[in-house]
């Protein structure tokens, strides 16, 4: 004779609906925006200014999460953190992008449909300086149809770091956007690859692309010539996106090449099934009808002082 | 009557054959010239030229002769507004223009009528501004070589990050003028607001947005025939000769392909079937019906080079994979000077359905000449 398990307490009934617990600030988007009848696909962005009492000085978070709202039209958020002397474009054509954050802000990270936002290891954060500004890279995609419209303003639950961390964390992704699928291609694969100039610790991978793609491979390719695969999405589901995260941080040493691949189906069977026009070249573009290649990751760099060749295969 | 009734068949066979492998769709509107193009850093320059040279006769006797105050009219020269050639510059008074919503098209680059002209001093092109009397001077270097062509050429090589070089072609003739794409200056700093976004349609055509985001990475040369089909090849931005991937140059294996780790293959995706002596690269390589696109990538071999061409066009430059090579050809190899060169690929034109494919890195220069297959 055991006892029962407690009672599971589901996020939605505690916290005010907060998965990590209750956020020490929270930054919404500054307005409820309406996401019309009319609009199909639509790429925008909002700011929110920190002010004095939403953030009173320079502090380290030690994660964060995102909330969409229950809207089911939100095909991504992706949110940086722009400290004042990045508030003003650089030039004219500097537009935040989807996983490609403008010079001089802070991509905290991307959630798509299945996302999901984490608290980052003991020792880990992210800076946010007094007077930042907070971006919303919002990304809807509905039928347009009357009484489709939906309200979107997004928050973002801001957990504080008690001390300074060990490691600063750094999200951005390696990508290949020149790339043209061919029509009525059944296994098409997109590479990108970058080379770590420091030692590094891998927190999460995320690799994100539209309804074409059916699979994508992480590959560290190691200084002593020896290889690893760090992630396989054998079946990927652009409606079921995962962050992977590692239970403890991966040192890849200076000098590894990450390769990442992408493969797409661009039948006119998936694209009955995924609604695209199959029978076209597609590149890179911000429709979910078009496509991406991003392979996200999640890391901290490790100073020269610190560092090892050794990698925690 | 045997035999006539096998033509027949194999006539029919042969009419069944071309309808299946239908010959893809022209990616430009023709126009009757051959348009050579060069981008690089996303600022473009390009030369249209008829492939037979029209008007006046008698003027393109005394240019060809080199007889002191012939000129004749050659073509139109269009670029970006950072274009510097000759006295045609950047109107650098002039404010810069307003980011344009999207779908919004692009005022077109002011078209300049180009007039090959020799003068007392030496060869020039005048550039007139085609909706004003503005008539800038290019100068041209110039040089005769032994083999002549018959008819009028021209290419536009890269050289640099942001430079280049025209050079033009005919008779015993070689000309050449150099040309760069100065800094513009920035616009004026703006604020970020909030709700500013892009909505589009199911329909919405994002070719221009899907070939600004290409440029934001690669360059682009481009050659396109009068009837309006077009080969291009793109090539990575500042891949210069002081990188690990020059490094590696040096010390590739024999046999082996030379891998690029900062950046993806040199792609090409054609209109037309092109011919390297006896191997065809064909279209619809990917997508019956539709352009060919490949990755090129340089073989060495004892001490020459190959080009390959592989089914893996957007793979990375680490990720050569032998199971997709479709075509592989041997190449002219030379040194040359221009020792700084970035990696680069220039498209000529060398007659009415020849070219010539050729990639430079330093001081290193591949070459092959191809026909029109199709």
């Amino acid at each position: 004779m055991v006892d029962a398990p407690p009672v599971k307490q589901w996020a939605e009934q505690a916290n005010d609906g907060w998965t990590y617990g209750t956020p020490d600030f929270v930054v919404k988007m500054p307005e409820p925006y309406v996401v019309e009848d009319d609009i199909y696909d639509l790429n925008i962005q909002f700011y929110k200014k920190l002010t004095e009492a939403d953030l009173p000085e320079d502090t380290w978070v030690r994660g964060w999460e995102f909330r969409i709202g229950d809207n089911g039209i939100t095909h991504h958020m992706c949110s940086s953190v722009f400290p004042p002397s990045a508030q003003v474009h650089v030039d004219g054509a500097a537009v935040e992008d989807e996983g490609n954050a403008v010079t001089g802000s802070n991509l905290l990270s991307c959630v798509a449909e299945g996302g999901e936002s984490g608290i980052l290891p003991e020792g880990y954060g992210v800076l946010i300086e007094k007077g930042s500004m907070v971006s919303f890279n919002m990304h809807y995609h509905k039928e347009a149809a009357a009484g489709s419209a939906v309200t979107s303003q997004a928050e973002i639950g801001f957990f504080v770091s008690k001390e300074e961390p060990r490691y600063k964390v750094i999200n951005d992704s390696l990508y290949n956007r020149g790339f043209e699928i061919p029509p009525n291609h059944p296994n098409y694969r997109i590479g990108s690859s970058r080379v770590l100039e420091k030692d590094t610790l891998v927190l999460t991978y995320w690799p994100h692309a539209h309804t074409r793609a059916i699979a994508a491979r992480y590959t560290a390719f190691y200084p002593d010539g020896t290889e690893e695969l760090l992630l396989d999405v054998p079946n990927y589901d652009q409606g079921w996106q995962v962050t992977y995260k590692y239970k403890e941080p991966k040192l890849l040493p200076k000098g590894t090449r990450i390769d990442v691949d992408f493969w797409y189906d661009n039948t006119e069977e998936r694209g009955a099934r995924q609604k695209f026009n199959s029978n076209r070249f597609v590149g890179y573009g911000p429709r979910t009808d078009d496509e991406m290649s991003l392979g996200f990751i999640g890391y901290a760099e490790i100073d020269e002082d610190l560092a090892t060749t050794d990698n925690n295969n | 009557m045997q035999h006539r009734l096998l033509i027949l068949i194999l006539g029919a066979g042969l009419t069944t054959s071309i309808t299946v492998a239908q010959a893809p769709e022209p990616s430009n509107e023709a126009d009757g010239f051959v348009h050579v193009m060069l981008t690089l850093e996303s600022q473009a320059i390009s030369l249209a030229y008829e492939p037979d040279l029209s008007g006046d006769e008698r003027a393109r006797r005394q240019v060809l002769a080199g007889i002191a105050g012939a000129r004749v009219e050659v073509g139109t020269l269009e670029g970006h507004r950072a274009l510097r050639i000759g006295t045609l510059a950047t109107d650098f008074e002039a404010p810069p223009p307003e980011p344009l919503a999207e779908g919004i098209p692009k005022p077109a680059p002011a078209t300049h009528e180009l007039w090959l002209v020799r003068n007392a001093q030496g060869w020039e092109l005048e550039a007139q501004k085609s909706d004003s009397d503005d008539v800038n001077i290019i100068p041209l270097s110039h040089h005769k070589r032994e083999t002549t062509v018959q008819k009028f050429s021209a290419s536009l090589h890269s050289t640099d990050a942001e430079e280049g070089r025209l050079e033009l072609r005919w008779g015993h003739h070689v000309w050449n003028a150099d040309f760069r794409f100065d800094e513009l200056p920035r616009p004026s700093r703006r604020p970020r607001v909030s709700g500013l976004g892009q909505a589009r349609e199911a329909e919405t055509d994002t070719t221009g947005l899907v070939r600004r985001t290409m440029l934001a990475e690669r360059n682009e040369t481009a050659l396109v025939f009068p009837d309006g089909r077009r080969i291009q090849m793109l090539f990575w931005k500042g891949i210069g000769v002081e990188g690990e991937d020059y490094g590696r140059l040096s010390d590739v294996d024999d046999g082996a392909v030379v891998p690029l780790v900062r950046a993806p293959p040199l792609r090409i995706k054609s209109d037309v079937g092109l011919r390297f002596g006896a191997t065809d690269v064909a279209t619809g390589n990917l997508a019956p019906g539709f352009a060919g696109a490949y990755a090129v990538w340089l073989r060495k071999t004892g001490t020459g080079w190959r080009f390959v061409f592989n089914n893996e066009p957007d793979s990375w430059g680490t990720q050569y994979d032998p199971d997709f090579d479709a075509a592989e050809i041997d190449v002219d190899y030379a040194r040359t000077g221009g020792s700084f060169r970035p990696l680069g690929v220039t498209l000529v034109p060398t007659g009415e359905d020849t070219g010539r494919v050729v990639i430079h890195w330093g001081p290193h220069e591949w070459a092959a000449d191809f026909v029109v297959a199709e």
